[in-house]
């Protein structure tokens, strides 16, 4: 099995970010990544051939052939865990799976789930967080659904989504980190949802420690009983025995009826080589089985089952109300599997379970080749990637300065940032990404409303002036925790980036909750790091969608002797153009090489000219001698810049080299990329 | 035309990276027969006996340290083997120590009528720091002499552009230079050659080249200099008066065959039998050289056959670095009958035609002496592309962008 190159790449990539960034990126990989890791060649042969036992499996479970009839609702629990990014959640997910014997505890196979056996055997992954475990309680044979769910706001919904296939949760919280901005984002969701919560507190064995402390910050926070707290230790296996029978008491059944029409909830999808797309579904209520005809309540597409199962090592076919397993049916791309929908059987249609919307790009990018001649073989490899990522959206884009390209919808930036590194790694691509764009939302007067997702599609004046009422910004709700000393500085920041704070809370002593209402276009940049930076690495983050406001936004154009050059315009707050537009005409300054022709850069809203910077026409290029054995030398470098001048962008007299836009959008102005 | 390589010198400049070699007791013999083996295996080989040879010229390494008894041998030898008109320019490259200054009057009685002196400055201690082994007092005694001896057919060289250097400076220095010229000199911006100690100490961050606006400067102050004492630039480094150009250059760079003969001395002709150009590079050690000529009769070390797009990009490229530019009836010449303005990028050619970097001339009638040499008013009758002043100050830049 394939582990992929680029997990390390990624990680080495966005080293010192925040650590949000770091783990959330390995999720993504994992997520984008995994059914490279999975062998499902074996899949349907397993299907109709019992299969054999491992010999060193510590396993609680001795049987061969699990009948799943003989786990009706009330002996199922659906449960997640969610967390702080570090807290833990992948050791106590391991832990568990080894405790019920659904892996070998084997020390060895801990870094290398992935490889483990039974993933050979079955052909599905263990490790994938989402899994089935069996577990004897009093006497009772339970099945134990863990669900996984993304770790990143940019899989909020995703996360929300997951969280609906569940009854209940573990909210495991790091006892010397203590509350984190994405514990705190993550408990609201949970509970939005009516999960039952149950407090784990994890690193009790690290001298820093301090249990009590993180009680009660969860007491106050969440006004959570914490009556039935545990405390662990994933890493060494303290408590980690008494988490299973607290699910089992504390976590209610799925409530569903298998005498009802069937009603199966998507919560997640990938696309496999081998098998297609697999789908992770909770049956709600009734059966569902192989054969079996399904519709999707979204898009009414019908679909046949082509196997399901449960997401564990053993054999187990049929999937009843209450159960949670992957079911493959005749879907052809990602794209098809709308996370959050609803399937039922082709003639018995059921109302669909709320909460579902269509995935929704918060940030837009235009991707072009830098090498124009590339285009047709990156729209493969675009195509190819989306296969992967049903959250991705791709249109076709042309500009006039980078010629023909795509406009990408990503959920957020780090799914931007790992999309692009996939292209350039994987694929080999040179590509150039314009400055991030997030959906500003146009409101005319007679009523109706547009999404634009490209400067190119901002209002001109004429339009403005006859057609708008007003322009609307997409709008988050920030959640930021951090030690009491770092207050002032990340205030300024935040204000900075017009945020508006809503609130502030001791969560104890020291330790601060803030709430915020930021602008979307603020934080897709640097924020993180920033915020980072500001708060020497101790504050957390989080976001989650708040709608739109009415907002002061305008198109500023870069213009190359008095040309706008499209791929470079930007949407910015009113408030910002001043110091944007001086920042960028003296860094295109700077990566515009000097040419036979003078070149004046101007940046402007409007007719307004904001900052104009100019590079002198070049006086003197010509070499002084050539001789002899320069003659050949010359006439190889000729061929070169005959190249070279090709690939140029023109725009009018000026030739503008992919490197000078490239060097101009990477190096700040605007992506998140590194400085 | 035949060029013939003498690669030794007595020092190292340090920013020169000629096929040359330190060696002041080179085995004078051996050099002379393995370069007069070679001339005539060329004549041998590509039936040339009786051939017109309108220039020869010695350069180096420093030629004015060979004996004049070898350059008098070789010159018979070209007189038996082709034809060598009483006319015909034969330059030697020399350096300006006294030494080599005594034996100025030796050269030229054997029949060698030009004299091309490496003066680079006339600032002592800008000569020590580019490695030279003569003084600027040397230097311009030996111009004297020189010009005592050969008459108007004497040039010598500076470079500029050295470090710290200002324009009053160079201002000054060039001016004492053009108040002893004869009537050609030619000016070299000082290029960092990789290989060489001055490259060595560029990459060191010791030499600190002058800025791109101060090279221009210096640069633009040498144009308007040379102007004044009535030098016509003819090519980008090359100043003339009254018609005195060096006719081996231009047949450089106006497309004529010559002989490379010597250790890494390169050469271009034409083999009618084949009707296609070639280029011939010898060896460049001299040891292997002279070894090579001694078993086969030549040293060659390659051979190539030059496509007909490096024959005609040369011609632009060579073309447009001397004012008169290419005339059309040379590109048809060498090209097998295409038309300048089929092989170039029009579009790009009437751009900076229009924004003033070249000049299409067309029916030329009137003598301009800015740009046009006596001898060539024939071959530019059916027009010219030429660049301008400002042209030629970025033709680097232009080249590239006219050529498909
Ligand atoms: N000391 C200690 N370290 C732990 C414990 N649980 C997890 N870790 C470590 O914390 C780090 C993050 O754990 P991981 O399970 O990947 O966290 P996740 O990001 O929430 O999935 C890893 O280095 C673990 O070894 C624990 O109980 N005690
Ligand atoms: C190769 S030298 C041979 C002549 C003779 N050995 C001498 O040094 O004068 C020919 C001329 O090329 C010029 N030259 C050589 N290297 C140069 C460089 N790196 N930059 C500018 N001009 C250079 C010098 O002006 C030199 O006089
Ligand atoms: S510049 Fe002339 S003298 Fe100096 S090393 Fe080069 S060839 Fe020899
Ligand atoms: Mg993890």
């Amino acid at each position: 099995m394939i582990s992929r190159p680029i997990l390390f790449n990624i990680r080495s990539h966005i080293n010192n970010k925040s650590y949000i960034i770091h783990r959330n990126t390995l999720y993504i990989s994992k997520r984008i990544n995994r059914s490279l890791n999975i062998n499902y060649g074996n899949l349907f042969r397993n299907a109709v051939r019992p299969l054999q036992k491992r010999g060193h499996s510590s396993s609680s479970n001795p049987n061969k052939n699990i009948d799943l009839s003989k786990f009706p609702a009330e002996n199922i629990r659906n449960f997640s865990i969610i967390a702080h990014v570090d807290h833990g959640k992948s050791t106590l997910a391991d832990r568990l799976l080894e405790l019920t014997g659904t892996i070998s505890s084997n020390h060895l196979h801990q870094q290398v789930l992935d490889k483990l056996t039974v993933e050979r055997e079955r052909g599905i992954t263990v490790k994938a967080q989402t899994c089935s475990m069996f577990y004897e309680y009093k006497n009772k044979d339970y099945l134990l659904n863990l669900i996984d769910t993304p770790g990143h706001v940019d899989f909020n919904y995703e996360v929300s989504r997951s969280l609906a296939a569940c009854q209940g949760t573990i909210l495991l919280v790091d006892s010397s980190q203590g509350i984190q901005a994405q514990t705190v984002a993550n408990f609201f969701l949970a509970f939005n949802e009516g999960l039952a919560i149950i407090p784990v507190i994890n690193k009790i064995d690290l001298p820093t420690a301090e249990p009590d402390r993180v009680i009660n910050q969860i007491e106050s926070t969440f006004e959570l009983d914490v009556s039935l707290y545990v405390k662990i230790s994933a890493k060494s296996g303290i408590g980690i025995d008494k988490i299973l029978p607290a699910v089992i008491e504390k976590i209610p059944p799925p409530s569903g009826d298998i005498n009802k029409p069937l009603k199966a909830f998507l919560f997640d999808s990938w696309y496999d080589t081998y098998v297609g797309v697999v789908c992770l579904m909770a049956i709600v209520d009734g059966k569902l089985q192989k054969g079996d005809k399904i519709m999707s309540a979204y898009s009414e597409k019908k679909y046949e089952v082509i196997d399901i199962g449960i997401m564990h090592p053993e054999q187990v076919i049929t999937g009843h109300a209450g159960q949670v397993g992957y079911v493959i049916c005749s879907m052809k791309v990602a794209t098809e599997a709308h996370i959050g929908d609803t399937f039922y059987h082709i003639k018995n249609p059921v109302e669909p379970l709320p909460g579902f919307e269509p995935a929704k790009s918060m940030v837009f990018a235009g991707v072009f080749p830098t090498d124009t001649n590339e285009f047709s073989r990156l729209d493969e490899s675009i195509t190819k990637l989306t296969l992967n990522d049903a959250s991705v959206s791709v249109q076709k884009e042309t500009s006039t300065a980078l010629g023909q390209g795509w406009r990408i919808g990503f959920l957020g930036t780090l799914h931007m940032d790992v999309f692009r590194q996939r292209l350039e790694e994987e694929h080999d691509a040179n590509i150039i990404v314009t400055r991030p764009t997030v959906p500003y939302k146009i409101i005319y007067r007679d009523g109706t409303s547009k999404l634009i997702r490209n400067p190119t599609e901002f209002p001109d004046p004429m339009e403005m002036q006859n057609k708008v009422s007003e322009l609307q910004e997409p709008m988050v709700l920030a959640t930021i925790i951090l030690p009491e000393e770092y207050m002032g500085s990340v205030m300024d920041l935040c204000g900075s980036r017009r945020g508006e704070q809503l609130e502030y809370n001791y969560m104890d002593e020291s330790r601060v909750m803030m709430k915020y209402s930021i602008p979307l276009a603020e934080i897709v940049t640097d924020f993180h790091d920033e915020l980072k930076s500001k708060s020497s690495g101790y504050a957390s983050f989080d976001y989650e969608d708040m709608g739109y406001q009415t907002s002061d936004i305008v198109k500023m154009n870069v213009l190359i002797n008095k040309k706008p050059v499209d791929a470079l315009a930007a949407i910015l707050h009113r408030s910002q153009v001043a110091h944007v537009g001086r920042e960028w005409a003296k860094k295109l300054s700077e990566v515009i090489p000097k040419q036979l022709y003078e070149v004046i850069i101007q940046t402007a809203v409007g007719g307004k000219v904001i900052a104009r910077e100019t590079i002198s026409a070049m006086r003197k290029n010509v070499t002084a001698k050539c001789y002899g054995g320069d003659v050949t030398r010359k006439m190889k470098l000729l061929e070169k810049q005959k190249e070279g001048k090709k690939k140029m962008k023109m725009i009018g007299n000026i030739e503008l080299p992919q490197k000078a836009f490239y060097d101009f959008l990477s190096t700040g102005s605007g992506t998140s990329k590194k400085k | 035309m035949i060029y013939i390589h003498w690669p030794f010198c007595k020092s190292k400049c340090t920013y020169c990276n000629f096929n040359k070699y330190i060696d002041p007791n080179p085995d004078h013999k051996r050099m002379k027969n393995s370069l007069i083996s070679e001339i005539k295996h060329y004549v041998q080989k590509y039936d040339m006996k009786g051939r017109i040879i309108h220039s020869v010229y010695f350069g180096g390494g420093t030629p004015s340290l060979a004996l004049p008894s070898t350059f008098e041998e070789i010159l018979n030898t070209i007189a038996n083997e082709f034809t060598l008109p009483s006319n015909a320019e034969i330059t030697m490259e020399g350096n300006p120590t006294s030494t080599e200054t005594r034996k100025l009057q030796n050269f030229h009685s054997i029949g060698i009528n030009r004299l091309s002196l490496g003066l680079q400055s006339l600032d002592d201690i800008e000569l020590k720091r580019l490695g030279r082994d003569h003084t600027s007092k040397e230097a311009i005694n030996a111009v004297k002499e020189s010009i005592e001896i050969f008459g108007e057919n004497v040039t010598f060289d500076l470079i500029f552009g050295r470090e710290g250097q200002t324009v009053d400076d160079w201002r000054i220095e060039l001016k004492n230079a053009l108040e002893i010229a004869s009537n050609h000199i030619s000016l070299y911006e000082l290029t960092i050659k990789r290989g060489t100690p001055l490259y060595k100490d560029f990459i060191k961050g010791k030499f600190k080249k002058p800025s791109p606006d101060k090279l221009a400067d210096l640069y633009d102050i040498t144009l308007e200099i040379t102007k004044k004492y009535g030098f016509q630039q003819y090519e980008v480094s090359n100043f003339q008066r009254n018609e005195k150009y060096s006719k081996h250059n231009y047949g450089y760079w106006s497309g004529l065959d010559y002989l490379g003969i010597g250790p890494g001395a390169h050469g271009r002709l034409t083999v009618p039998s084949k009707e296609a150009r070639f280029r011939t590079i010898r060896r460049l050690y001299p040891e292997e050289w002279m070894k090579q000529c001694e078993e086969t009769g030549e040293g060659i070390a390659k051979y190539e056959q030059m496509s007909s797009a490096d024959v005609r990009n040369e011609l632009v490229l060579f073309g447009l670095r001397t004012r008169i530019g290419i005339p059309r009836t040379r590109f048809r010449k060498y090209s097998l009958d295409q038309e300048l303005e089929k092989y170039l990028n029009m579009e790009q050619v009437n751009k900076f035609i229009e924004d003033g970097f070249l000049v299409w001339e067309n029916n030329y009638t009137k003598y301009d002496k800015e740009w046009v040499l006596n001898d060539f008013r024939e071959e530019i009758q059916n027009g010219v592309l030429r660049p301008t002043e400002k042209g030629l100050a970025v033709i680097d830049e232009i080249v590239p962008r006219i050529l498909y």
